[in-house]
């Protein structure tokens, strides 16, 4: 079995297998066709197999995702990635993320190239309505022998409006590349003459770095360009939509033409809150830093999970249940039930359920991590439903669930 | 003077607890008069409309009115609303058929969660034949949680009506329910998990005996 197959069915039997049973674990596997088009070249259709999982921890979030493409009779790997997420709790509104990637992308036989990158934010977060953050962090191509390493810095900004997320990103890029003596234009440059030659060793001959076989010297250049990238998901019940443009400054040696802008949408029709149809296309810019070219592209296909595939459209997910160490219910008095849900780290919990009429009631806090609520409850099944920061609503851990008829699930609580 | 001074300070007393109790999202909650103000005209209307039904049919409206106001709070669309609570109606028309109507809001609500889980409406109706008095609620909630973990409709149906004709208490299916999630938290095969731990029941159930529950239930927590 070749190295590509040998990935797909061990990602699939991940996918398929009942793990969507663990807790805090999603997996999703995305099939369907994709069209790519070069600028001057003929466009490449290609089936594409994508699957994904996701494990959630209380402050960690592990993820892993990649895809493999059918050209021809051949499989081949086309990206994969391996992600890990740390998150403080949110402190007087604030909460620091860091996140650690190892990529690779394998765009087509010539343009293939593997990366490190890790970078830190800091987000201020109004519940979850709203919120900005500043971050930075360093990203060491390999593979990419015109690009040395990469700086990145940036913020953010997103809001809330009815079932819209509307978010705004500043990006700025700082390169250090390894280019030819002269530049595209045939100016020359200045450059230092290299002792030994300039290695290109596992660059498959890019664009970018083929122009670097033509001389032995070699020019470290400092390049910069910025991204404004504007974006709005809006989801709606079984139709989701999300739509995003940019523009990208810098000038004409850091960014070539067919990248200064560009926008592409998406749209997700979910058929349950397991199966959802996907298609999307529109335009994404190069990537200098992975020697890849901006391209058009168009999508269509089908999303499984085993579960419910979460929906996350705000840039910091919310506090999952995971991070609940204890939800209690505990009968007092003249057919009162007292509340605990146990969970450090947020700034509101509620919880609704039958027994409100499906009002949400917030809970008080009394401690670090303690929070309760008493509240009329009469003997028999009810549904509950539990939210943390004003995330969304979960089925409180502890007790067994149903699915709600809504892409969401809510737990039953038997009040004896 | 006293008395005056008195009697103002329990009127004052008396305004502040009752202005307290006003603005309690609880007593917001009951003082609620038309909880179906929450829907939009048009879905408000279909949902009257199936809740006339009911009434006429004389199943409970108060889960229909629920499932309407459950959507609303979550921000479903208009149409989802509405066929959500369609589909609590005719799951309703399918509990009185396999069940009877003599239930209570409880066994109701177990009963059409089920339904909706998938459970075949023959597998219901035999919580009917044996029903004598003995609550099937538990039985129903645990039933359609293994169905959403991933256990096989008909297994998890079989395997529940096993347990609860051979005298299984709530307590018991509490500890059944723990168990195999725990089993499958751990990386079982969902069906599989739960036919190990039913194995693990019948030499010690005997029709009428309690089953010793794995884990005792003392109130609805997790720690």
């Amino acid at each position: 079995m070749t190295e590509p197959k040998a990935a797909i069915a061990a990602l699939t039997f991940v996918l398929l297998a009942p793990q969507g049973a663990l807790a805090q674990v999603a997996s999703k596997l995305q099939a369907g066709s994709i069209t790519t088009q070069q600028d001057g070249e003929m466009p490449a259709s290609v089936f594409s197999v994508a699957p994904g999982i996701r494990v959630d921890l209380p402050y960690l979030a592990l993820a892993a995702h990649g895809s493999a493409w059918l050209t021809g009779q051949q499989w081949q790997i086309a990206d994969g990635t391996l992600s890990g997420t740390l998150l403080t709790p949110t402190i007087n509104h604030f909460r620091a993320e860091v996140i650690g990637n190892a990529s690779r992308a394998f765009f087509d036989q010539s343009l293939a190239n593997d990366q490190f990158d890790a970078q830190a934010r800091l987000h201020m977060l109004f519940a979850q309505n709203g919120g900005i953050w500043v971050g930075g962090g360093v990203a060491r191509p390999w593979r990419i022998a015109v690009v040395s390493a990469v700086d990145v810095t940036g913020g953010g900004a997103w809001t809330r409006v009815g079932d819209a997320t509307f978010s705004g990103t500043y990006t700025n890029f700082f390169f250090t590349k390894v280019a030819a003596s002269r530049d595209s234009s045939g100016t020359t440059q200045t450059c230092g003459t290299r002792n030994e030659p300039l290695s290109l060793a596992g660059s498959t001959g890019s664009s970018l770095s083929s122009s670097s076989t033509a001389t032995a010297t070699d020019c470290r250049r400092q390049s910069r360009f910025s991204d404004i990238e504007g974006s709005v998901n809006w989801a709606y019940g079984w139709l989701e939509l999300t739509g995003q443009a940019g523009y990208r400054f810098g000038d004409s040696y850091d960014v070539t033409p067919d990248s200064r802008r560009w926008a592409a949408g998406t749209a997700v029709l979910w058929v349950t809150s397991r199966v959802a149809a996907v298609m999307g296309g529109g335009r994404i810019p190069a990537n200098p830093s992975r020697g890849l070219p901006a391209r058009n592209y168009a999508n269509f296909g089908l999303m499984l999970s085993y579960s419910s595939i979460p929906r996350t459209t705000v840039p910091v997910a919310p506090m999952t249940i995971a991070a609940v160490k204890a939800f209690e219910v505990r009968p007092l008095a003249s057919g009162t039930q007292k509340i605990t849900v146990r969970v450090g780290g947020v700034e509101t919990v509620e919880v609704m359920g039958d027994f409100s009429d499906w009002m949400p009631l917030v809970l008080m806090r009394r401690g670090r991590d303690l929070w309760d609520i008493t509240l009329p409850v009469t003997t028999g099944v009810h549904e509950i439903n539990l939210r943390l920061d004003g995330g969304q609503w979960l089925a409180p851990p502890g007790l067994p669930t149903r699915r709600d008829s809504f892409n969401g699930d809510v737990g039953l609580l038997v009040v004896p | 003077m006293k008395v005056v001074s008195s009697r103002r300070s329990h009127l004052i007393a008396g305004a502040i607890t009752a202005l307290a109790a006003a603005m309690h999202p609880l007593a917001l909650l009951a003082q609620d008069p038309d909880p179906l103000s929450r829907l939009d005209p048009n879905t408000r209307f279909s949902v009257e409309v199936i809740i006339d039904s009911a009434r006429v049919a004389g199943v409970p409206t108060r889960p229909l009115l629920l499932k309407a106001l459950e959507g609303a709070a979550k921000h479903a669309p208009n149409g989802r609303v509405i066929a959500a609570v369609r589909s609590v109606f005719h799951a309703e028309l399918d509990v009185r058929v396999a069940l009877g109507s003599a239930l209570d809001e409880s066994e109701w609500t177990s009963a059409v969660s089920a339904l909706q889980s998938g459970v075949p409406l023959e597998a219901l109706a035999k919580f009917r034949g044996d029903h004598s008095g003995k609550p099937f609620t538990r039985a129903l909630v645990v039933m359609t949680d293994l169905i959403q973990r991933g256990v096989p409709v008909n297994e998890a149906s079989s395997a529940i009506m096993q347990l609860w004709q051979r005298g299984a208490g709530d307590g018991d299916f509490y500890g059944l329910w723990k168990n195999v999630e725990q089993d499958i938290l751990s990386g079982q095969n969902p069906g599989t998990a739960l036919q190990q731990r039913v194995r693990d029941y019948p030499g010690r159930v005997t029709p009428g005996s309690k089953i010793p529950p794995a884990s005792q239930e003392p109130e609805n927590s997790s720690s």
